[in-house]
């Protein structure tokens, strides 16, 4: 059920002398026309004439497609005053309303004729037929006495449109910037398209002139008609402390809260969200105020994890576990060898047992080489069964081809696993073969006294121990040394300002970072510990063949909170900034509310609720932001709960349901009602009705304006 | 491979294997014990590793003594032990680039 927008002032063909020829329009263009507008009701009001053939014709054309109204502008004349009155009647009265004009009119011409308001009662009324008179701004305009005469002879007053408080009975959404509330008093129809987007929006689905009619006329039961066909629910929540139950209504469309500070409005907005959540619909309850901007994007970091694998960065907890624990590797010492010799020539028989003299093989070549083999092994296994699986590549090749593939695969694994096992072999032939001659040197050094003779200088332990060192050193420097790209995420508009952005920069301390504006992502750690151990590697990867490695070792372990560097993501640091333009900017009070706001209107939503929108916002965004983003999610059937002390928001946005709390020495009440009815209805025990405007003027911040009753949505100010 | 010479030298009493490289003559003690002048070898000897593998030569006596024999045992330990570290570093590309 959308929204549909209504004109009730066109004018279809000259009339008058002074009419311009662009308002003459052929049946085919007005159907065309209208129909690519989202118009759907237009009142033909041509000057002093009503054409029935016209009318018909343009009927038969349309077929439907949108209501066509019949009426008339009337030039009236009271004493000296001259003003313009539309006259529209129900579509079933086209030809009696010809017919009144023509007996008005006779022996005048269009721009000769002119009627006083006694005679458009007296010839008119009979119609029941819509007046609309052209008022203050709208020239010629009547002035207030003769729109009291109007009123005071006619037999339904509630069909005089005159001002803002019935066009919000009627349920029309009132469009600003246009000269005429009412229609567009159309000039020339080629700008027909573009002036219609300012037309007033009907609320209500109305579907006939006796239905409008029914509107003006407040009542309940077509109100209820047009009101049921919008979809809604029945909730029952229990919002307060004393787990009363509050039975409502509430409408895919606009469910507004308001009353006094302190009558639960918030509590019954909670209480709703927990009862959507609870359905597993996701919403929460927006507070304005409740959060700041750096909040909401995390300037504190408190939701920053990032994953060092997503910008190719390694952890290096190994490396960093391998320096941190790293000791230094004996060497054998000269002596032993002068001792062994000297032993040696002492004991022929010792010396008998060559075995014990043989050097000891290396086992590192072959542990390598067989890591090496498995790697592979395990990599060309799962490329095989990738290729089996594929049927994309089985489709490509041919069938012999594709065996041949599967043929070479299969040969590379069974090759890599006698190599694997090759390797395997070699690698324990060696350690066995290092064992026993270990064992033999034990042995005789056992029972001959004798010193054994050193199997190895030390030279080898000693510079794989420095080199896994360097490996590990230098892993880190090449890690921390990467860039992570900063992110930028949209935050908002702020006009002519441009986009706000929120820039995520993401740096790694690697000793020479330098920005005091960084923080660091881990809160336990300290900016200097983090930077300290950056220099520290970079100094043990400068120092690993000196003397010195083992004293930078020890000053790493050394600093402050150095276990709380596991990994290289403890050495992040982040820094977010708001940005326009490429420059980092700082959104006031009301800019941030109004980004924020903003941003949670924009994320789609079936359930939106809104805490006080209107909080630090000014008017002006409020009317031109803010209720028709809130008229744009209900158009397209979002449920809105809002709670609100602006008249802008609960008012203009003419809301299916209005929700009013109110507080007095009988204690809490709640009415609910809405605009079309006008009425506020006590939900519990006494059924008391209050008046729906007057309680809105009366609670709400802007409720007079919003009314219309210093005239501004006349359009000019 | 590039062969240094190894030379047995006598200071103030005192025997040292002296390691040959091009521009340098590393010097391990024999007749004493002093780890921290050994790790400072060890350390020179993985530089020079670093630029292409290499091994000793001890220059041969006349006269053999107990220094001679433990030199020559000393040698090929770390002949094969050179050996296997170029190998590694090689293999964790830690070699210098330019050879």
């Amino acid at each position: 059920m959308g929204y549909m927008k209504i004109d009730i002032h066109v004018h279809t063909k000259k009339t008058k002398q002074g009419d311009a020829t662009t308002r003459e329009i052929d049946a085919k263009k007005f159907h065309e026309i209208i129909s690519s507008t989202e118009v759907k009701i237009v009142a033909i009001t041509n000057h002093n004439v009503f054409d029935s053939t016209q009318y018909n014709e343009f009927v038969e054309a349309v077929g439907g497609a949108f209501q066509i109204w019949p009426g008339v502008e009337l030039d009236v004349l009271e004493g000296d005053r001259k003003g313009h009155l539309i006259v529209v009647v129900s579509p079933e009265q086209a030809n009696q309303l010809e017919e009144a004009i023509v007996k008005v009119s006779i022996d005048t011409s269009p721009d000769n004729f002119n009627i006083s308001i006694s005679k458009v009662i007296s010839n008119f009324d009979k119609l029941n037929p819509l007046y609309i008179a052209h008022y203050q701004q709208k020239k010629p305009h009547l002035l207030d006495e003769d729109i009291e005469q109007i009123i005071a002879s006619t037999s339904n007053k509630n069909r005089v449109l005159k001002e803002a408080t019935n066009a919000v009975s009627a349920g029309i959404f009132i469009s600003h910037g246009h000269a005429s509330i009412y229609g567009s008093d159309l000039q020339n129809w080629e700008k027909y398209q573009s002036i219609s987007k300012n037309l007033p929006d009907l609320r209500l689905p109305v579907e006939s002139f006796e239905q409008f009619c029914l509107l003006l006329d407040k009542d309940q039961k077509a109100i209820d008609t047009l009101l049921d066909k919008k979809s809604h629910e029945k909730i029952i929540i229990k919002p307060f402390k004393d787990d009363s139950p509050l039975k409502l209504i509430v409408y895919d469309d606009i469910n507004i809260f308001f009353g006094a500070k302190g009558t639960g409005k918030s509590d019954i907005l909670t209480a709703i969200a927990n009862y959507y959540s609870n359905k597993g619909i996701a919403c929460s309850k927006f507070e304005a105020g409740s959060d700041t901007l750096e909040e909401v994007y995390d300037f504190n970091g408190k939701n920053l994890k990032p994953d060092l694998n997503d910008y190719d960065i390694d952890y290096c907890s190994k490396e960093i576990e391998l320096i941190k624990n790293a000791q230094e590797v004996r060497i054998t010492s000269l002596s032993k060898y002068i001792n062994f010799h000297k032993g040696s020539q002492t004991n022929k028989k010792a010396n008998k047992i060559k075995i014990k003299d043989f050097l000891e093989v290396d086992t590192k070549n072959s542990e390598r080489q067989f890591k090496k083999i498995q790697t592979s092994d395990r990599k060309v296994k799962e490329f095989k069964e990738f290729i089996v699986q594929n049927t994309v590549i089985k489709g490509i090749l041919t069938e012999e081809k594709f065996d041949t593939l599967i043929l070479i695969l299969t040969e590379a694994i069974q090759g890599l696993e006698e190599k694997s096992f090759e390797e395997f072999s070699n690698g324990k032939t060696a350690h066995l073969f290092n064992g026993i001659i270990e064992k033999f040197k034990k042995e005789v050094s056992r029972k001959t006294g004798a010193p054994t003779k050193p199997s190895e200088t030390g030279f080898r332990k000693y510079a794989e121990n420095r080199i896994n060192i360097e490996i590990a050193a230098k892993t880190i420097t090449v890690n921390i040394n990467k860039k992570i790209k900063s992110t930028k995420d949209y935050v908002g508009n702020l006009d002519e300002k441009g986009d706000l952005y929120c820039k995520t920069e993401i740096a790694i301390q690697n000793g020479k970072f330098s920005d005091g504006k960084f923080k660091t992502i881990k809160k336990s750690i300290k900016k200097n510990t983090q930077k300290d151990f950056s220099k520290k590697i970079a100094n043990i990867r400068d120092k690993v063949y000196t003397h010195d490695l083992f004293e930078e070792i020890s000053e790493l372990n050394q600093l402050e909170d150095i276990d709380k560097i596991p990994t290289i993501l403890e050495l992040l640091m982040f820094n977010k900034i708001f940005t326009t333009k490429d420059s980092e900017y700082k959104p006031s009070t009301g800019e941030a509310s109004m980004i924020l706001l903003h941003k949670e209107l924009s994320e789609d939503k079936d359930v939106y609720i809104l805490d006080e929108p209107e909080k630090s916002l000014g008017n002006e965004y409020i009317n031109n932001v803010i209720v028709p983003l809130i008229k744009e999610k209900a158009k397209s059937g979002k449920k809105l709960f809002v709670a609100t002390h602006d008249a802008n928001i609960a008012v203009r946005t003419l809301p299916y349901n209005s929700v009013y709390r109110d507080h007095s020495q009988e204690g809490y009440k709640t009415y609910v009602g809405n605009p079309f009815s006008n009425n506020l209805v006590e939900i519990k025990g006494s059924q008391e009705k209050l008046d729906w405007k007057e309680v809105s003027m009366r609670t709400l911040e802007g409720g007079k304006e919003a009314f219309g009753e210093r005239g501004q949505i006349y359009g000019n100010p | 491979m590039v062969t240094h010479e190894a030379d047995i030298i006598k200071i103030d009493k005192e025997y040292f294997l002296a390691l040959n490289l091009q521009d340098n003559v590393l010097k391990i003690a024999i007749t004493q014990d002093i780890p921290k002048d050994v790790q400072n070898v060890f350390n020179e000897l993985i530089l020079s590793l670093k630029n292409g593998v290499f091994k000793f030569l001890l220059k041969e006596q006349e006269d053999a003594d107990i220094y001679y024999d433990i030199a020559k045992e000393y040698i090929s330990q770390l002949n094969l032990e050179l050996d296997n570290i170029y190998k590694e570093m090689n293999e964790y590309n830690l070699l210098d680039t330019d050879n």
